[in-house]
């Protein structure tokens, strides 16, 4: 308990059972809560919600065996995704290690590859350095989950008195100083582009060097395209943000990276969820046709998936501060490459304003402009998985850096009600509205019940189309139309479910109904369920770059008649 | 080419360098773990390309257990 208070621990996040219960017991009376979910899972994706909105690490509990097991797929997540999140597990003592006693699990075997640091502490005197060492580790450099497993003797002992030293190397994960002379060099290739463009994953976000990409974006006349995390990042009604690339980006997105000269990649690990394939960017900077500095805190990430012509380890903010400092006179950028990705996102809105016109009923798109318009802008926009989160990163305007939360890297079904519990606990006096769809949502639906227990008023809204449509969306353009076990029954009713746990349900029936009850919830802090209709049919995410494919491959909306490969 | 490496003397940490030597994209051809003192000295023999070591020694430098390492290319 002493080395939660020092590191300021207010909460502890999970589920007692026979081998935790030490540790909960020692909550008992303390400032510390415990906060109990339905679901290890929960209580996990719960971290990286807090971890993200907070900037540190949440610490998640769980007893040994399924409890532990449970945990894997946020643990998994959190890694995917960079997140900070402290994991301890409960363990059999350690008299019967190895005996596959009852809810015996080898959980750091489990997790060896998800996670930054995992310790089996064996001796009460490792207890606390081991706790200290994760939570430094987790939030030290590029961050992500660590876990630290503690056998019930371990947890019933007095305490020794001193603390065994962990033997780690955590000095590594300082990031070193940019190297000065990469750093001119990028500073000359960036000045002399025609056609520069930033693309910013979620280490920008980490890394608080939001202000600088905007400065260098506006130094330089540059276009700023984004990750689906580094969405997180830039403020959409920034006019130079294209938004996010990738089979489910935006068009001028796709379209700035792809016919870009230079580009500057900074905290981004080059997914090809953003890229669609490497092929042409490989050969493209192979040749010298395209120039690409890549700058990212973890080494290991330079060249991984493509060699750039100049790699930078270092922090995004450091890095993008002495780049500024460098550039001194900017050569003639191309204007009208601006005035062309400006046409194509007109274009798209205009195309997607005409297709939602013409759908009975709500279509995604115009029902996030609308959701837009009712939720302050300071709103903590929280999504599961699936077609509605991708019409999200289409269609969501972020206006404050971190309020976009997701689950990018993995793509975990039913991260939305978890992740938004844990976004609301660490910033109760932020509206937080949850985008979920209704595969995802059934997935972690029974956490629901901390929204009254805890007094955590998010709001829900379900994009209702009865299907896993992004996997049918598949089945009918590559599965030629073969549907196969995407479609749902109409159970549940997800109006009863919100009273099941206390909570409003409605059922709009128009935009303005949709607007007025989720504004007026969360301006009033009050939690709510919106069950939105929307027809399977209709729900066809476009742009789709698909999987393999180029960026300017991209599926189009119909009405949408540009190319995406730019005449100079 | 050889990743030569010292670890804790923890099989732990021995289980974290397998795991990610696992979807390294080249050939072990020997993996070798000695005791010494505090220490394990893990010297893994590798064949394959050398941008799929040098991923590979990235992965491994990120491991906090990871104490030491270095990368001997066959012709360095």
């Amino acid at each position: 308990m002493e080395t939660f208070k020092q590191y300021k621990i207010k909460h502890v996040l999970g589920i007692p059972g026979g081998q935790i219960m030490p540790l909960f017991d020692a909550l008992y009376g303390q400032e510390v809560e415990p906060i109990l979910f339905r679901h290890e899972q929960g209580a996990v994706h719960a971290a990286e919600g807090y971890a993200r909105v907070a900037k540190r690490p949440a610490v998640v509990a769980v007893t040994s065996g399924p409890g532990a097991t449970n945990l894997v797929t946020g643990l998994t997540d959190a890694y995917m995704d960079s997140v900070p999140v402290v994991a301890l597990t409960g363990q059999v003592t350690t008299t019967v290690f190895g005996r596959d006693g009852f809810q015996e699990t080898d959980i750091p075997g489990i997790v060896t590859p998800i996670t930054k640091f995992v310790y089996q502490v064996r001796k009460p005197s490792e207890a606390a350095p081991a706790f200290k060492t994760a939570y430094e580790i987790s939030i030290t450099g590029r961050p992500g989950p660590t876990l630290i497993d503690l056998p019930r003797d371990v947890q019933l002992s007095e305490d020794p008195g001193f603390e065994d030293r962990i033997v780690v190397n955590r000095e590594k994960y300082i990031p070193p100083p940019p190297d000065e002379e990469k750093i001119r060099a990028s500073a000359k290739m960036l000045a002399e582009a025609k056609r520069p463009v930033i693309l910013v994953g979620g280490g920008v976000l980490w890394s608080g060097a939001t202000p600088e990409v905007l400065e260098l974006s506006k130094t330089l006349g540059a276009p700023i395209v984004s990750t689906l995390p580094g969405k997180a990042a830039i403020p959409h009604d920034y006019p130079l943000y294209m938004g996010p690339a990738g089979m489910h980006g935006r068009a001028e997105a796709d379209a700035a990276l792809a016919n870009a000269d230079v580009i500057l990649a900074v905290g981004t690990r080059f997914s090809d969820r953003t890229w669609g394939r490497f092929k042409e960017l490989v050969q493209n900077v192979k040749s010298g046709r395209v120039k690409l500095i890549h700058i990212d805190v973890d080494k290991s990430e330079i060249g991984k998936n493509v060699k750039p012509t100049i790699g930078v380890v270092g922090d995004a903010k450091t890095a993008l501060r002495k780049l500024i400092a460098e550039i001194q006179t900017i050569g003639e950028y191309d204007r009208r490459f601006l005035e062309w990705l400006s046409q194509i996102r007109k274009a798209y809105e205009e195309a997607m304003a005409k297709i939602a016109d013409g759908t009975p009923g709500f279509h995604p798109w115009r029902a996030l402009k609308v959701l837009r318009r009712a939720a302050p802008r300071d709103t903590i926009l929280v999504t599961g998985v699936g077609s509605h989160q991708m019409w999200t990163e289409i269609a969501w305007d972020v206006y404050e850096p971190g309020s976009y939360i997701t689950s990018a890297g993995l793509g975990t079904m039913g991260f939305c009600i978890p992740a938004s519990l844990g976004a609301k606990l660490a910033a109760p006096d932020r509206p937080v509205l949850c985008i979920d769809g209704d595969g995802s949502f059934q997935m972690t639906m029974n956490n629901l019940a901390l929204v009254r227990d805890y007094n955590l008023p998010i709001v829900t809204v379900i994009f209702d189309n009865r299907a896993l449509q992004l996997v049918k969306q598949w089945q009918v353009y590559i599965y030629d139309r073969r549907i196969v076990a995407t479609e749902f029954s109409s159970r549940p009713d997800f109006i009863k479910i919100a009273e099941a746990y206390d909570i409003e349900g409605i059922r709009p029936q128009t935009y303005e109904e949709l607007e007025s009850a989720v504004s007026k919830a969360l301006r009033g802090n009050q939690p709510l369920v919106v069950d939105l209709t929307i027809d399977s049919e209709i729900d066809i995410v476009l742009p789709w770059v698909k999987p393999g494919d180029w960026l300017t491959s991209a599926i189009l909306p119909p009405g949408m008649d540009v190319k995406l490969v730019y005449e100079h | 080419m050889n990743i030569n490496l010292v670890t804790p003397q923890s099989l732990d940490a021995v289980g974290r360098v397998v795991a990610i030597m696992r979807r390294a994209k080249v050939r072990t051809k020997s993996l070798v773990v000695v005791g010494e003192d505090n220490v394990y000295k893990i010297t893994a023999v590798l064949g394959g390309e050398e941008d799929e070591v040098q991923w590979l020694f990235n992965k491994l430098d990120r491991l906090p257990e990871v104490l030491h390492i270095e990368v001997i290319y066959k012709n360095s």
